[in-house]
């Protein structure tokens, strides 16, 4: 078992690892056929005279493993077994992904859709909606595409090319054309030959996989329906979610908002309303107050309130110190009202510090929110374009409030970003509406992991034990390692808990994380996470290695994630998605 | 006694959230005093090296987080500890009132075995804030705590400021100090650096309590 585990780290590391961020979140058949093919890759290297070491081993491994995943990995790789390839052959070499050729594709007319979505045809008046739609720009999404529409003229009109399957645009070379395949008519043209009239059409669709994009596939799921498919926007949002829609996914994958559309509104009002009320209720805290000290004599409460006030008070001084937007005055007193009435609505945990980092994603998320939609409706009434509405979260803009107002004539209105803006530019009346979200949603967090912050906080206890039997498990000389040198594993991972790693990675790409998290089901915050940090620690394994006591502290207390992409955080949850996938319904086995 | 290994001294931290302990901290080791720290979760770990008595010593600072629910997981951090700084902040009284129950959570937490003469010192941090702020009749207040929280115990008293780097350097040298004469200590007594503490053996720690700014 050692053995395979290990090849399976180097299969794992050596190879695209994309296939986990595929269509299907690396979930479902991926998985399956990924953990069937483990026993095969045991197998194959055992049958081997040399040892795993051999770097064909791992090409073998690998082809077991990715055989039938993995299209478009490079052909020098060698052991890819072609031949079990069906009509996926058809366009797997020549898709190379050329990231400056994606372009997006906003209203993607009929002979665009993908036929195995049959939701999205089925809807008769859904196919001229989105083709007015195909008028929008989209700027910005993500650095690798290129918004100008215009590209999206090439729409191949012949009734044949549907045939074809249609790949997804993010990761084409890794979609199983089985996953098409269950549509009778895309059958016909696999295992033909490749004549002239085929290589044409594979071009045609080597452009339709460049043309769709992760947006519009957001955008389909949250907005075809008059009620959001929960599960495909898991899958959808597991390998990240576009910014501009992450505020209203995460309120759908927390729950807060529900699926059935026709119902969001009313319950957003009426969360909002509670929500007021309950910051009412407290009315013996003066959230204006932040005088340094629990001596000021403003507030009227008992001690306890009084002390309560006071921890919050100077947490939230020094949250998030290095970024400006927490620096305004106005944020600051937001996160005090949520925070206060969180813990008093909480007597069994209170207000914990760490707790004050958790709720800055929702707040920056909801407030750039808000911006976003602000940008698009100036831009409809500068150009006439579409504001996508059906995208927006409800009750935020309104049309007597001044503040917004003069924000939709400002003309730096399109450069402002969350890192840029100053929140004394919009009205109290939305700061309290995301103040409101922000509460309902960091609650939505905190219900999962409530044992985390009670007394004595046993949910923390049982993960970084948790923590260290995965090591054991995933490389027990790391654990020997620091046993020998005397670490204990609470003296560094109590922190990743308590804060789940938003004292490691920078927030922004916490964001990215907790789009996977909230597709986790349950959500990750939990068991998840106790993955993602066995993933974080293995990733600076063999330095730790070489460190002594005082070394492998002063390292895990800041450890170097300043250069982090997305690309690394995607590795790591990827890495985190295996081991949980391996070993969640074996904790008998990893207890020992 | 010759210089065989390393010496290695454990310090630890404690008081009430916000008295300045990570910025204390700071400026002894890197010499930088920073407005907005973030708040301690759990513990921070910082070593320097120093020289005491012409033995060159590495502190391992232990900057404990301030807020009440972490005290539980004080055995992970406590244990082997060589010296406990007890602080407070000069303008808030709570947290001076609390340094008897830091000392408490300590000995219960630690397990020293001579916790009547366990070495504590007491840091009284902020004195650079505005005198009006302070605590009113801070140096009755602090005696009546020493004489009934402490049981009459002389632990030395130093008044810093971290911002201004007042007294910091000199409160962290008698740290050293007491740290090393409880290692010696356990040297001679449990043979080696182990958590074994045995018999008590009386100390007396008054002879360094010059830093007394009171």
């Amino acid at each position: 078992m050692g053995k395979k585990k290990q090849e399976m780290a180097q299969v794992y590391s050596n190879s695209n690892n994309e296939f986990i961020f595929g269509e299907n979140g690396g979930r479902g058949k991926h998985l399956s056929s990924f953990l069937k093919n483990l026993s095969l890759t045991g197998s194959s290297a055992s049958k081997s005279p040399s040892s795993s070491t051999k770097p064909d081993d791992y090409q073998e491994a690998n082809s077991n493993i990715y055989g039938s995943l993995a299209w478009g990995a490079p052909k020098g790789t060698g052991g890819m077994p072609r031949g079990v390839s069906n009509s996926g052959s058809i366009i797997s070499s020549s898709l190379k992904r050329t990231p400056t050729q994606r372009s997006v594709s906003l209203g993607t007319p009929s002979a665009h859709r993908s036929p195995t979505r049959e939701e999205y045809t089925k809807t008769p008046g859904s196919s001229s909606r989105r083709r007015s739609q195909s008028n929008s720009r989209y700027a910005d999404l993500d650095d690798d595409w290129d918004a100008g529409l215009d590209e999206v003229s090439v729409v191949p009109k012949q009734p044949e090319n549907r045939n074809f399957p249609m790949l997804d645009s993010l990761y084409p070379d890794l979609t199983l054309p089985s996953a098409s395949s269950s549509t009778s008519n895309l059958e016909s043209p696999k295992k033909e030959s490749m004549d002239f009239e085929d290589y044409q059409a594979k071009l045609e669709i080597n452009k339709l996989n460049q043309l769709n994009s992760k947006y519009s596939k957001f955008r389909k799921v949250l907005t075809t329906d008059s009620s959001i498919n929960l599960q495909d926007l898991r899958k959808l949002a597991w390998n990240g979610i576009p910014p501009e829609l992450r505020a209203l996914t995460w309120q759908i994958l927390l729950g807060y908002l529900p699926t059935n559309k026709s119902r969001q509104r009313s319950t957003l009002k009426r969360k909002r309303q509670e929500y007021m009320e309950g910051i009412e209720a407290v009315a013996n805290i003066d959230f204006e107050d932040d005088a340094p000290s629990n001596t000021s004599s403003t507030s009227i409460g008992t001690n306890r309130e009084k002390q309560l006030y006071h921890q919050i008070n100077i947490d939230v001084k020094r949250t998030h110190p290095t970024i400006k937007l927490y620096s305004f005055p106005e944020v600051q007193l937001s996160l005090r009202k949520i925070l206060y009435l969180w813990a008093v609505r909480h007597p069994a945990s209170g207000y914990v510090q760490g707790i004050n980092d958790l709720c800055t994603p929702f707040f920056q998320i909801f407030l750039g929110h808000y911006l976003w939609q602000l940008q698009r409706k100036a831009s409809i009434q500068k150009q006439g374009n579409e504001a996508e509405e059906d995208l927006f979260i409800q009750g935020l803009m309104d049309d007597t409030d001044t503040a917004e107002q003069a924000l939709l004539q400002d003309p730096r209105l399109g450069d402002y970003t969350i890192d840029t803006f100053n929140p004394k530019l919009i009205s109290s009346r939305v700061l309290s509406l995301i103040e409101a979200d922000t509460y309902w949603c960091l609650s939505r967090l905190l219900e999962n992991i409530t044992d985390n912050y009670i007394h004595e906080q046993p949910g923390i206890l049982r993960q970084v034990g948790d923590l260290k039997n995965l090591i054991s498990r995933i490389d027990i000389e790391l654990l020997n390692h620091f046993d020998h040198e005397g670490i204990e594993f609470i003296q560094f991972a109590f922190r990743w808990m308590n804060c789940l790693l938003m004292r490691e990675v920078s927030i922004n790409l916490i964001t990215r994380m907790w789009d996977t998290y909230l597709s986790e089901t349950p959500l990750g915050f939990n068991n998840f996470h106790v993955y993602v940090c066995a993933a974080f620690l293995v990733k600076f394994s063999s330095e730790l290695k070489h460190m002594d006591f005082q070394e492998i502290l002063l390292f895990l207390q800041n450890p170097p994630t300043q250069s982090w992409t997305e690309k690394d955080v995607e590795l790591m949850l990827s890495e985190a998605f295996i081991w949980q996938s391996l070993y969640k319904n074996a904790s008998a086995h990893l207890r020992n | 006694m010759t210089l065989r290994k390393k010496t290695l001294l454990k310090v630890i931290i404690l008081g009430d959230s916000g008295v300045g302990k990570t910025s204390l901290m700071q400026q002894f080791v890197n010499n930088k005093f920073l407005h907005q720290y973030k708040a301690t979760i759990g513990a921070d770990f910082l070593t320097k090296e120093i020289t005491v008595d012409n033995k060159v010593v590495t502190l391992q600072i232990w900057d404990t987080a301030g807020q009440e629910r972490f005290q539980s997981l004080g055995v992970a951090f406590y244990r082997g500890a060589d010296c406990c700084v007890l602080c407070y902040d000069v303008t808030n009284e709570k947290s001076l009132n609390n340094l008897t129950s830091w000392k408490d959570e300590f000995l219960v937490q630690s397990n020293v075995a001579n916790p009547q003469d366990f070495p504590f010192i007491i840091i009284g941090n902020k004195i650079d804030i505005e005198e009006s702020r302070k605590i009113p009749s801070l140096s009755k207040k602090l005696n009546n705590i020493t004489n009934q929280g402490f049981g009459g115990l002389n632990y030395p008293v130093f008044e810093t400021s971290a911002k201004d780097s007042i007294n910091v350097e000199a409160a962290f040298e008698v740290i050293a100090k007491m740290a090393l004469q409880q290692e010696e200590l356990n040297e001679v007594n449990g043979g080696d650096v182990s958590d074994d503490y045995n018999d008590a053996i009386n100390i007396h720690l008054e002879g360094n309590g010059s830093g007394c700014a009171c």
